[in-house]
């Protein structure tokens, strides 16, 4: 297995995947707390149209990526107040465009299918150099920003209001925290794939809440389990020369789904025990 | 005697609708006062515009004296929601992290809880006998001690004022009746000053001296010194049929 790591290839694939278990999950537990779960899906189909924006204009695809669901992590928010009791509507509308802007891009640009099925499913061996430098670039930015804004983001996810009375800047948290889930979502798409971003954010985090006993362990468990599903995913999609979002985002299914029964399991035995006392 | 609370000739309104008009209300030290009124009335509101979450079509609110929207002394004013009761309850945060929370304006951006806030954490904990649970998830907590928590997290910082809307729904009898005697407690010896929003008329015509009754966009205030016996100023705000059911809790 460690002669695989020879290949420039699996280095980058490798860099880049530890990274994004990294930032899937940090930034996917204040996502999923604050039940906006389908925004990765939505930023996901936008910087769909970006990638394929970028293949037509011959600009490197997620810089082009990065700047549409940038815009569109900036729409949701400002739509999000508009429809304040609907905010999965905001949600829904940036997603219908993102699609339909790439559906458009690509059915102009019929050779480029190649190029973006890489983006659609993920692949580690298109992973370039210059993709490299930006999930290492932006993945500081992220990390940085959820080290500085911790106890901040914390407190807007659990009680957004509570936290504007107490004095906490909300609107500017939310706004620097909905770019950072745009970043996230580029720099990730590259190894996942677009179409499986946001389960990427979403599956660590789930099986995390099964067993965390307190937000600072929900946030490092999700990062063990993503860590754990990217490295194998990684290994197993170059065996089976399968595509890596897909193989990485199964292993962290199964994940949840043994963690459940565990859990159960562990419940169960426990249950019985305290009825043999009594 | 300080005025925490001034409000002067308030108008409020959801899109074409109003529903406050011209309300006048002071609020002073150690004051005790209970805000009731039928569904919609605008109690909820009210709370929400003396706190800034919603701005006012016209008027003037005063918090310690100091308008409205030039305060920044939020550490002096605690909150207790309406929906503190309807939070996920799966979130993954313990008892203490969660009244942690409220210090973090005053531990500042990029600073770390150290542990001197934990201490104040701790206390605010003790004072509503719930320090032992400080490592349970917020969530496996029964609906009273869960509220007893959000009292914490509100005193952490030591408020002069504590605000609570409907703070008892959900709640089973018993721990709503010690729910009002920590209120009491609060008010008694700590000497913060208590405005709650509450449906139970019948309890707080027990225990509360002044009552700020609301319907149809007004405001009537009922207290030691009102002429009209509580009953009569009910049944103006709900309707001749209403009466009051008296009951220990």
């Amino acid at each position: 297995m460690f002669d695989l790591l020879q290949y420039g290839f699996m280095q980058r694939a490798l860099i880049a995947g530890i990274i994004i278990g990294i930032l899937c999950p940090l930034i996917g537990i204040f996502v999923v707390l604050r039940r906006m779960s389908l925004i990765g899906d939505s930023l996901a189909h936008v910087a769909l149209s970006g990638v394929a924006a970028g293949l037509l204009a011959g600009v490197y695809p997620l810089s082009t990526a990065l700047l549409f669901s940038v815009s569109a992590a900036l729409a949701i928010e400002k739509l999000r107040k508009s429809y304040e009791d609907f905010a999965e509507l905001a949600i829904a509308i940036i997603l219908s465009l993102g699609i339909s802007i790439a559906v458009v891009l690509i059915s102009f640009a019929k050779s480029l299918n190649v190029d973006l099925m890489s983006y659609l499913f993920g692949s580690i061996i298109t992973v370039s150099k210059t993709d490299v430098y930006m999930v290492i670039g932006l993945g500081l930015v992220i990390v940085i920003f959820v080290k500085l804004f911790y106890k901040e983001l914390l407190f807007i996810t659990f009680d957004e209001e509570a936290a504007k009375i107490a004095g906490i800047p909300i609107k500017t948290i939310n706004f620097l925290f909905i770019v950072l889930v745009a970043m996230t979502i580029t720099v990730s798409m590259r190894i996942v794939g677009i179409l499986l971003v946001s389960s990427m954010m979403v599956m660590p985090v789930a099986t995390s809440l099964q067993i965390a006993r307190s937000f600072k362990q929900a946030i490092f468990l999700s990062v063990i389990f993503a860590e754990i599903s990217v490295v194998l995913g990684i290994f197993i999609s170059y065996y089976l020369e399968i595509a890596s979002g897909g193989t990485i985002v199964l292993f962290s299914v199964l994940m949840l789904i043994l963690t459940i029964v565990l859990k159960n399991l562990i419940l169960k035995i426990k249950l019985k025990k305290n009825l043999n006392r009594t | 005697m300080e005025t925490i609370i001034s409000i002067k000739n308030l108008f409020f309104g959801y899109r074409d609708k109003m529903i406050l008009e011209d309300i006048n209300l002071d609020i002073y030290e150690g004051d005790y006062i209970g805000i009731v009124g039928p569904n919609g009335s605008g109690k909820s509101t009210l709370i929400k515009l003396m706190l800034n979450i919603l701005k006012p079509v016209e008027g003037e609110i005063k918090l310690f004296g100091q308008d409205i929207n030039r305060f920044n002394e939020w550490d002096k004013i605690g909150y207790v929601a309406q929906k503190s009761n309807l939070f996920n309850k799966r979130f993954p945060a313990t008892v203490e992290e969660v009244v942690a929370m409220n210090l973090y304006p005053k531990v500042g951006l990029f600073r770390a809880i150290k542990r001197s806030h934990l201490e104040l954490v701790h206390n605010a904990l003790k004072i509503v006998n719930m320090e032992k649970y400080k490592d349970r998830l917020i969530g496996d907590l029964s609906g009273g001690q869960q509220q007893r928590v959000f009292i914490a997290r509100a005193l952490v910082n030591f408020p002069k004022v504590i605000f609570l809307d409907e703070p008892t729904v959900g709640i089973d009898i018993k721990s709503q009746e010690e729910f009002y005697k920590l209120l009491d407690k609060l008010n008694k010896e700590m000497k913060i000053t208590i405005v709650m929003v509450t449906h139970d008329i019948g309890v707080i015509s027990d225990r509360i001296k002044k009552i700020v009754c609301m319907g149809n966009g007004k405001l009537i205030i009922h207290d030691e010194n009102s002429k009209m016996p509580f009953e009569k100023t009910i049944q103006k705000i709900y309707g001749d049929s209403a009466k009051i059911l008296f009951h220990e809790h």
